[in-house]
């Protein structure tokens, strides 16, 4: 046997080969705090998922002779001004809310990540016109854009999940770009480049798997301000449109100060549960970012 | 023996804001099928340059001019892109000097080997990671099937460059530019790189462009030797005749600045000043700052290539019949 193997930490007998991902896997298990977030998550997946089942009462049904009930046994939740029950309505809110989260930060995503690497890997004058278009977007308060892009196009879930989407891709167009100049640098592409491989294959599967860890990262806490966003606009009427329940526009009685200090159960629900998501959203991005850090590995 | 590649007068130029720096200044020179041809010179001389240049990886600001690259009598210069690429890898292979960062930390070194042979011989997978798998074996690595398997961060460095150069060799190139591939190892692995190379170069047949600042090195892997300087050709020669008779006062100084095993030396010589700041040149011969048989024609005019005996040719006034003056340099 070579003296070369001897030196060498890992096993070679390969059956337990420990994969990047592997690894990840098993320092984010670890992490408790994170695992919780991503229990509560998984919990208000299933949750959403399983709406139609869960329900006790017709998402719409409206019955004015049972208007803003207090939380009983007919109805979880109370009801609302209209007499729908909150139960059911903030189910299937959660549907709407999470969905529009995910649409949108995906959507985010992919654009930042295409422009991200066109700038980054074809720097130049590619790079100076993308990095002016993001620092157009950053120039506006981001609520203010939304709420009048929101007045233009119309209130909608379609509008509300393209709105997010097209506002918010700069941080991981920057983020991408600036990954894809240092890793530009590195030796492994000018090697990959060096056998022949094509630039569209160089960026997809050499560059972009390198800098997938802050990509994930951005996502998650990305997602969560989506949520946010979508809550807010919807909060505003500018959002979700009733009779689709979203946690957001649930809350929108939730303006007027009676409501606010007389019938919690209006809005303490769907505004707790927008905490909650978020937050084990935000702490599962930190699990993960302590997870991927390099500078921690062992 | 017919001419493989062909650089004629190879001019690579970066022009940044600060000015143009020239790294490489009308490179000439011929490789025959399976030869091994040595590029020696300090560290910046533009050897590197010159070699990447010849598979056009330079990038902006860089630019890339010659009056021909021909390989097989194609001139690499006239390819597009795409075609250019089907010669990387294939029909021209690079090594690296940092074999720690030569592979993608997020891939299988089977996996990374597997894509270069089945990008250029269209194998599919089961046969691709086969070869892969055999390349490995041929560079000497035991266990091949395991450790295709695993993740460049479990190799050595010794083991990472000789996976790089079964990656290299893995399309059997008719080109290796190997870049100081032993640099960055310890001594004894270096050693056994070395053999390695020089076994496979017997058995593939592939030529090689061997790049090093290190003579040592240079003088046991290859045929004829190349000394750059300030991004031009000063010396070229058989091996031999560089080692033992070197002639440009550059290449004494490269020689002299070596420790030698075999002999008794009180001191190391080594070549005082240093180099140029590329963005200013000195005029004439960019060595006449720190030559010690600088005349007053070596700052003012560029010396042209002379032979001094068969086959061994010199850029050096002092060898030129203009220069006035042959001196001996015993």
């Amino acid at each position: 046997m070579s003296p070369i193997l001897a030196k060498n930490k890992c096993s070679p007998a390969s059956d337990d080969v420990l994969s990047p991902g592997k690894i990840v896997w098993k320092r984010f298990r670890r992490n408790k705090v994170a695992m919780i977030g991503a229990v509560i998550l998984l919990v208000l997946v299933v949750l959403a998922i399983l709406a139609p089942v869960l329900a006790t009462h017709e998402r719409d049904s409206i019955d004015l002779g049972n208007r803003e009930q207090s939380p009983s046994t007919e109805n979880f939740f109370g009801t609302d001004r209209q007499g729908r029950d909150l139960f059911t309505r903030v189910l299937y809110g959660g549907r709407i809310s999470l969905t529009v989260g995910i649409v949108a930060s995906s959507l985010q995503m992919v654009i930042g990540v295409i422009m991200g690497c066109l700038a980054g890997y074809f720097g130049r004058w590619v790079d100076t016109i993308i990095m002016r278009i993001t620092d157009m977007f950053i120039s506006f308060p981001f609520l203010a854009l939304a709420i009048t892009a929101a007045a233009i196009l119309g209130p909608s879930i379609y509008n509300t999940m393209l709105i997010i989407g097209l506002l918010s891709w700069t941080e991981t167009c920057r983020l991408v770009r600036g990954q894809f100049l240092s890793i530009k640098q590195m030796e492994y592409i000018e090697a990959a480049k060096a056998s022949g491989l094509s630039e569209f294959r160089i960026i997809w599967r050499h560059m972009l798997p390198n800098s997938l860890a802050p990509i994930l990262i951005s996502a998650t806490l990305i997602m969560a301000t989506a949520i946010l966003v979508e809550a807010a606009l919807s909060y505003l009427g500018l959002g979700v449109q009733a009779p689709i329940p979203s946690w957001g526009n649930i809350l929108e009685p939730a303006r007027s100060m009676t409501v606010l200090m007389r019938m919690w159960w209006l809005w303490l629900p769907p505004g707790l549960l927008i905490f909650i998501s978020v937050l084990s959203i935000n702490l599962v991005g930190d699990g993960l970012r302590d997870a991927l850090d390099p500078r921690l590995k062992n | 023996m017919s001419n493989l590649l062909q650089v004629k007068n190879l001019n690579t130029s970066f022009h940044t804001e600060d000015g143009v720096v020239r790294a490489v200044n009308g490179v000439s020179f011929t490789l025959n099928h399976g030869e091994a041809l040595g590029i020696v010179g300090e560290s910046g001389c533009g050897k590197s340059v010159a070699c990447l240049s010849i598979m056009r990886l330079i990038n902006h600001p860089g630019k890339v001019e010659a009056d021909g690259i021909l390989l097989e009598g194609n001139d690499l210069l006239q390819f597009g892109e795409k075609n250019m690429r089907s010669v990387r890898g294939n029909e021209m292979a690079f090594i690296f000097q940092e074999p720690m960062t030569s592979l993608n930390p997020v891939f299988t070194v089977g996996f990374q080997l597997q894509e270069v042979i089945r990008l250029h011989q269209g194998l599919n997978k089961h046969e691709s990671w086969k070869k892969s798998v055999e390349m490995l074996k041929m560079v000497g690595i035991p266990h091949p099937e395991n450790i295709a398997k695993e993740y460049p961060h479990c190799l050595s460095g010794g083991m990472k460059q000789r996976a790089m150069i079964a990656m290299a060799l893995s399309c059997e190139p008719k080109v290796l530019f190997a870049d100081e591939p032993t640099t960055a190892l310890d001594v004894t692995i270096q050693a056994q790189i070395l053999q390695l190379m020089h076994d496979l170069r017997e058995r593939i047949n592939t030529a090689i462009i061997f790049i090093s600042h290190d003579l040592g090195v240079i003088s046991e892997m290859v045929d004829r030797v190349i000394v750059m300087y300030c991004g031009r050709v000063i010396e070229e020669s058989e091996t031999r005749n560089i080692i033992k008779d070197p002639k440009h006062p550059y290449t004494i100084g490269l020689i002299n600045s070596k420790p030698q095993i075999n002999e008794d030396i009180e001191k190391l010589v080594p070549i005082s000043g240093s180099v140029p700041n590329p963005l200013h040149m000195p005029s004439g011969c960019p060595y006449h700052p720190r030559c010690d048989h600088a005349m007053e024609i070596c700052a003012e005019e560029m010396p042209e290539k002379t032979e001094v005996s068969s086959d061994h040719y010199v850029n050096c006034w002092l060898y030129s019949r203009k220069g006035g003056q042959i001196i001996n340099n015993e």
